[in-house]
């Protein structure tokens, strides 16, 4: 006889189906916690249990860690070019076409229209905000096995200055959103999470409506909603963030309208294909929003979006 | 093999998941040691035990991969059930029958997972990626065995 073999007399059935019912109903308080609570246990396990081997996972990965210098290194130089630019009164001229080059031009007004630009950084030149709002950090996908990854970790960034939900974008556009604090780092979803929205307009002050994520089995894309009675989308508009909702700045690429529009469910809204700027579910050096609060009358931050909190 | 050398086999297949984690994560294809490690121990456990085990381990692993935890709880506690039942309805003892329980044991715990989670699961990840998954992680899982064989002498 196998000495592991489990063995049971009449009482080890009843303890074993105590313990079994205990598990059930464990699993059910666990499927009923608010995502808040699920980010909160979440958090302690990674904090307590899991915090050697992902303080390990951190010191050993240099690959990311080095990115994250070089675009930290990129963003405090762009700042003290734009600083030097403004003090004498010359236009910056950045080689890069990049979401900071973007920002940092159109944050001085010296510079203007003076960059030639490919249509992202276009796009992204309407990002007007200082750069030191962008805090760098990496971004490590979570997944199941088989799954895709529709969460982020973030390492990098200080936590404590964060203000969640906050958005989350790469030198191309955006990625996800920031949701929490993880104990270790700050978890987030990327643009495929079901729970994924953001406001997006094709111009300033063109037509507006929503993108979401739409899950496909073999590729995830973005789906626009837009009212049923507004005005058609031209394909091959590129779609920025409108900066309403406080949680993303304002003008960050989002994606090109690919094809549409169909009628949504009930007939409530047209729905139009998207595709994304950024794909999801891979290791990036991105960028996190952080706006800091208005100082005083006088203070000319320039911040695109609203103050985190301003939700529309 | 010993009990102690068992023992000290699953323990390391646990250490060896959470250690080398982002390669695990990055590669859906390879080896996995977690699913393994509880298949294993939940053989030698009654079910009950197995299934706190599976959600204890289910609670872990939900916390690593940001999964949502009570899919993941339940399909690792349920899976760890299984494995304490199917041992004591199929005695088995041989290493292919083993290689076989671990392989199978597998493939069925990622798609669980992954349709327990929500996730989109394309036709290759769930026919190439979960079979591979379960041959290469039975591969190892022998060669630890044999590991451990040998140390226990």
């Amino acid at each position: 006889m196998n000495r592991f073999r489990p063995r049971f007399g009449q009482n080890g059935r009843r303890n074993e189906g105590v313990i079994l019912a205990c598990l059930a109903l464990a699993c059910v308080g666990a499927a009923s916690l608010s995502p808040e609570t699920s980010n909160a246990v979440t958090a302690a396990v990674r904090a307590t249990v899991l915090r050697p081997f992902l303080e390990l996972h951190q010191a050993v990965d240099g690959r990311v860690g080095r990115p994250v210098q070089v675009v930290r290194a990129e963003r405090d130089s762009l700042a003290r070019l734009l600083a030097v630019s403004r003090s004498l009164g010359v236009p910056v001229r950045a080689a890069d076409g990049g979401l900071l080059a973007g920002a940092l031009r159109v944050a001085d007004p010296v510079a203007g229209d003076s960059v030639a630009v490919d249509p992202v950084a276009g796009a992204l030149s309407q990002v007007a905000m200082s750069p030191d709002e962008f805090l760098v950090g990496a971004v490590r996908p979570g997944r199941t096995r088989l799954g895709r990854a529709r969460r982020f970790t973030m390492t990098g960034v200080p936590a404590e200055v964060i203000e969640f939900p906050a958005a989350v974008v790469t030198a191309h556009g955006v990625l996800g959103v920031a949701r929490a604090n993880s104990g270790i780092g700050i978890t987030g979803d990327y643009w495929s999470h079901p729970d994924f929205r953001v406001s997006v307009a094709s111009d300033p002050g063109g037509f507006v409506g929503i993108v979401r994520s739409d899950v496909g089995p073999e590729r995830d894309r973005l789906l626009l909603e837009t009212a049923p009675f507004g005005e058609s989308v031209p394909e091959d508009a590129l779609l920025v963030t409108t900066g309403v909702s406080g949680v993303y700045p304002r003008g960050v690429p989002v994606g090109w309208v690919r094809s549409g529009p169909a009628d949504g469910a009930f007939g409530t809204a047209r729905l139009y294909q998207v595709e994304p700027v950024v794909s999801p579910g891979e290791s990036y050096t991105a960028m996190i929003w952080a706006p800091r609060p208005p100082t005083g009358a006088g203070d000319e931050s320039g911040a695109g979006g609203q103050t985190p909190g301003d939700s529309s | 093999m010993k009990r102690s050398a068992t023992w000290a086999v699953i323990g390391s297949m646990f250490l060896l998941h959470y250690l080398f984690y982002p390669i695990w994560a990055s590669a859906p294809w390879g080896p996995d040691f977690l699913v393994p490690a509880l298949l294993l121990m939940a053989r030698r456990l009654p079910p009950g035990v197995a299934g706190a085990a599976g959600c204890g381990v289910g609670l872990l692993e939900a916390s690593a991969s940001l999964a949502a935890i009570a899919p993941t709880m339940s399909v690792l506690g349920v899976a760890a059930i299984g494995g304490s039942w199917y041992q004591r309805l199929f005695y088995f003892e041989s290493t292919p029958s083993l290689m076989a329980f671990v392989a199978a044991g597998i493939w069925v715990v990622h798609l669980a997972e992954a349709l327990a989670t929500g996730d989109s699961l394309s036709l290759h990840a769930a026919f190439l990626y979960g079979p591979s998954s379960g041959l290469l992680s039975a591969v190892a899982v022998w060669l630890l065995a044999l590991a451990g064989k040998w140390l226990s002498r």
